[in-house]
């Protein structure tokens, strides 16, 4: 009897796990009365940073990019849910055997709407063609034009239309996209890719209605509420530059029916403090907040929600100028070991930051949920960067690196690059104290502005910096590839033929068990030569208002997903 | 008179050619480059993008060119917004003006006030009382008197008892100027409360006001019609480039209130490396501080005719 009891209450358990998976976010202050949120009757005012350009295929910021993903439909986009690719304009997708073409069914009955809501026309599947086209049109030099490039000929036509020289004549017509019909899209592609519905999700690949775009010209489109169309859940009413956005719900929209929110308002703040008092004076109901922030909304038993953008940070070490004593592979070692990670996370951002386990972040496994998770698997269980400082390691690795260089660590000459920021101050202020107290090396730091770093950066002109990487698709490439020879954020100077020959055969590799074990083996490579000293993946702390009672996500690759949020009663 | 304004005009228009090149060569030498971002763009790419914004002809072309649009109008598309300079100006201008209006207003009026009240009733309790706002005013900088009132009127007001009179951030309505407007202002406020006291003072002593005494006129028209038209040259004399500076904006107020005026494209565009948005932002503050400062000589004229223009 007592065991049956047990079974039911497990299966009612799995359930209602089950059931709390199907959701995406759930508040976990609801209906605790701290903060009820915005006043405005079902709509929200989030927190918004970078909005300055919102046409979709010249858009590069992370914010601008989930804002057309709220006013914008591509073929197919993420869910909420689980962060799966679903399906968006296109209802159905199908590619050959050997994955080179990929066919879509597009939704029939899709509308675009102007900033008045007004039906200006359908969406077909040349819009998707235009709109690609556009992205590749050198004359619109779009930074992100790479993710059509990916298409038969695509790259090819790029170059010849830019001009470089000795580039073959290739036409427009040749790049491998075409609308069949009104409702039919085929796609060629110029090499295999396992992650390409990766890429067609990406905002910038967003269609682009032709009469009106042509109307309206290239350079004027989308540079305010009504000079640009919308296909997506909402449409955008007013624009403030560097201010506020106004969306509003597309009732065109083919999931309108399933989308509760009547508008949303993206806000930006440029002071931490006055957006602070403006979420809790109810003028937002959703903001980030900073470490002491999240200290205080504990304090007073208000929760706080973080959330993993796939955000990986490290430190960049210049390997190609062996007069800089950071080109030595074992004192750089030494410093991954003296580094202690955690202390770093406590002092500098004081939130749940983790100390990076592997470099690669927010990436989906094979077999494992995660491709870290894989990687420490295939490590023995071990990680590769270690939490905390292991002081003996460091001075073995130290003592090697010593001898190589012929010098007492007294003399060795490291300068740590950093560009201006209280924060950014402090953090390279902990790491030149653990490398005194941990190594007995005297780090400098010199405070750059944050062009002439990149500048530096760039030109291999320093010993170490902070940087970061953000992924763009989920497929461990988008991290790994970073540190080929040729891989212009590569800012290293690493250059390994071994760990080369790997990428390349990664980009072949159609197992997609074979080929997570070849990106292993590039994530275990790294930790032995180390170009990169990892340090922290991080975790974004927001608070969000009762209003919002769930269905809001906030995951890797879509900082926002407002488009389903259900709002209390 | 005319003369007088043709020559300033002419000299004005010297100074902006002169302000331009500088501002143009100084950018232009600042490290890094407008496209420098966290990711790495394609050569091809960067190519293209520095083609669109003409950035890949000699520097010296790009300067020619750039004063040639400057003289009939153009100030150029934005690098980081990709819309016109000059659009983005003139929307933020007005934001910023309407803003710096209502602070000026403020200010003036109740600094030749504040001022007046304090030397007319010398060594008294108004005259500290004055000369404390006015402390105040000079020594609490606006971000920190902004994030107070925000606090203590926008959020605790609003906490404690439920009144909701002053908007913590935004704008649009009239209740959204009020305290940025105050905290803006006071700094002026105090400046010209105590110039106007100083002011005050020394003609309260001259002659022609113990003539105007001895003539057996009333307090009251000493005060009105004599002293203050002659204790406020100093303050005409401050407002040309104050009218300037308040118009634009503040970086600081508008952070702190979430206004989208001009204020902060002065130090977003150099941190962007907008070259055209740098040059606009200038251009354009140049071009009104000499409008101002051409204004308040003209108001000398008007106030004291004992200034000739023609000199």
């Amino acid at each position: 009897m007592k065991n049956r009891l047990l079974a039911w209450l497990l299966c009612l358990a799995m359930l209602l796990t089950i059931g709390a998976v199907a959701v995406a976010e759930t508040n976990p202050n609801a209906g605790l009365g701290y903060y009820p949120g915005t006043a405005e009757k079902g709509a929200i005012s989030v927190e918004c940073s970078t909005m300055s350009v919102m046409n979709p295929i010249k858009m590069t910021y992370n914010t601008e990019l989930g804002i057309a993903r709220h006013t914008q439909d591509c073929l197919v986009k993420l869910s909420p849910v689980d962060n799966q690719i679903v399906p968006a304009a296109a209802e159905s997708w199908e590619s050959s055997e050997d994955g080179l073409t990929w066919t879509f069914h597009l939704r029939p009955g899709m509308k675009w709407v102007n900033s008045k809501g007004e039906v200006v026309g359908d969406v077909t599947a040349n819009d998707f063609v235009f709109g690609w086209r556009e992205l590749l049109n050198p004359a619109n030099a779009c930074e992100y034009y790479a993710f059509a490039a990916v298409f038969k000929n695509a790259q090819a036509y790029y170059d010849y239309a830019s001009g470089v020289p000795g580039a073959p004549e290739v036409k427009i017509e040749d790049v491998g996209f075409k609308a069949v019909d009104d409702l039919t899209l085929v796609c060629e592609l110029e090499n295999v890719l396992p992650y390409f519905l990766q890429y067609v999700k990406f905002e910038v690949m967003s269609p682009i209605y032709e009469p009106f775009y042509t109307e309206i010209g290239a350079d004027n489109y989308g540079t305010s509420p009504d000079t640009m169309l919308y296909c997506g859940p909402f449409y955008m009413t007013d624009w403030v530059l560097e201010n506020k956005i106004t969306t509003v719900k597309n009732p065109y929209w083919w999931d309108a029916a399933n989308v509760e929110l009547e508008a949303i308002n993206w806000i930006k703040y440029t002071d931490t403090n006055a957006k602070m008092n403006a979420f809790q004076g109810g003028e937002v109901d959703l903001i980030d907040v900073t470490g002491e922030q999240r200290q205080m909304f504990t304090g007073e038993g208000f929760k706080v929600s973080n959330y993993v953008g796939g955000y990986s940070f490290y430190f960049y070490c210049t390997q190609d100028d062996p007069a800089r004593d950071i080109s030595n592979k074992n004192l750089r070692k030494a410093i991954s070991y003296a580094l202690d990670r955690e202390q770093l996370i406590n002092t500098v951002f004081k939130n749940d930051s983790e100390p990076s386990p592997t470099f690669s972040l927010g990436i989906s496994g094979v077999n494992t949920e995660t491709f870290s998770e894989a990687v420490i698997a295939a490590n023995g269980g071990e990680r590769l960067y270690p939490a905390n400082a292991d002081v003996e390691k460091a001075q073995e690795y130290l003592a090697l690196a010593l001898e190589e260089l012929g010098k007492t660590a007294d003399q060795i000459d490291i300068t740590l690059m950093v560009s201006e920021g209280t924060q950014n101050e402090l953090y390279n202020q902990v790491v030149q104290e653990q490398l005194r107290k941990n190594l007995g090396i005297q780090a400098k730091i010199e405070v750059l502005t944050i062009t002439e770093a990149r500048a530096r950066r760039n030109a291999h002109n320093y010993d170490m910096f902070a940087g970061g990487w953000g992924p763009d698709y989920n497929d461990p490439m988008t991290d790994l590839d970073l540190w080929t020879t040729t891989n212009g954020n590569n800012h290293t100077g690493y250059s390994s033929k071994k760990y080369d020959a790997l990428i390349a055969l990664a980009m072949v590799e159609t197992d997609m068990v074979e080929r997570e074990q070849i990106f292993v083996k590039c994530e275990k490579l790294l930790a032995e030569d180390m170009p990169i000293v990892p340090i922290y993946w991080r975790h974004e702390d927001y608070v969000v208002s009762e209003k919002m009672a769930e269905g809001y996500a906030r995951l890797p690759f879509q900082s926002y997903n407002l488009i389903y949020t259900k709002l209390a009663d | 008179m005319a003369r007088y304004i043709i020559k300033r005009l002419v000299y004005a228009i010297l100074t902006l050619f002169v302000l331009i090149t500088l501002v143009f060569f100084m950018m232009r030498m600042l490290p890094g480059d407008p496209f420098l971002g966290e990711k790495a763009i394609s050569p091809t790419a960067l190519a293209n993008m520095n083609a669109k914004y003409g950035l890949d002809k000699p520097v010296f072309i790009q300067y020619l060119m750039y004063m040639g649009n400057c003289l009939t109008g153009d100030l150029g598309m934005s690098i980081t917004y990709n819309r016109p300079v000059m659009e983005i100006v003139s929307e933020s201008f007005l934001v910023s003006a309407d803003l710096g209006t209502r602070a000026l207003i403020f200010a003036v009026i109740a600094g030749i006030l504040l001022g007046a009240i304090a030397a007319i009733k010398r060594g008294t309790v108004w005259d500290s009382l004055s000369m404390f706002i006015a402390m105040i005013g000079v020594s609490v900088p606006s971000f920190i008197l902004g994030a107070v009132l925000q606090y203590f009127l926008g959020l605790q007001l609003r906490k404690a008892f439920g009144v909701n009179i002053f908007p913590i951030q935004g704008w649009g309505t009239f209740k959204h100027t009020l305290l940025p407007a105050f905290a803006l202002g006071l700094g002026s406020l105090a400046t010209v409360s105590r110039l106007m006291r100083t002011s005050m003072l020394d003609v309260l002593s001259s002659d022609y006001i113990k003539t105007a005494r001895s003539k057996g006129l009333s307090q009251n028209q000493i005060l009105w019609r004599h002293a203050l038209r002659n204790a406020v040259m100093p303050v005409v004399t401050i407002m040309g480039p104050t009218v300037a500076s308040v118009l634009t904006g503040t970086f600081v107020i508008e952070s702190i209130f979430n206004i989208p005026g001009l204020g902060k494209y002065f130090v977003t565009s150099i941190k962007d490396l907008d070259y055209t948005m740098i040059g606009g932002t200038v251009v354009f503050y140049g071009a009104l501080l000499i409008v101002c400062t051409l204004v308040v000589d003209l108001l000398y004229g008007l106030i004291d005719p004992r200034v000739k223009l023609e000199d």
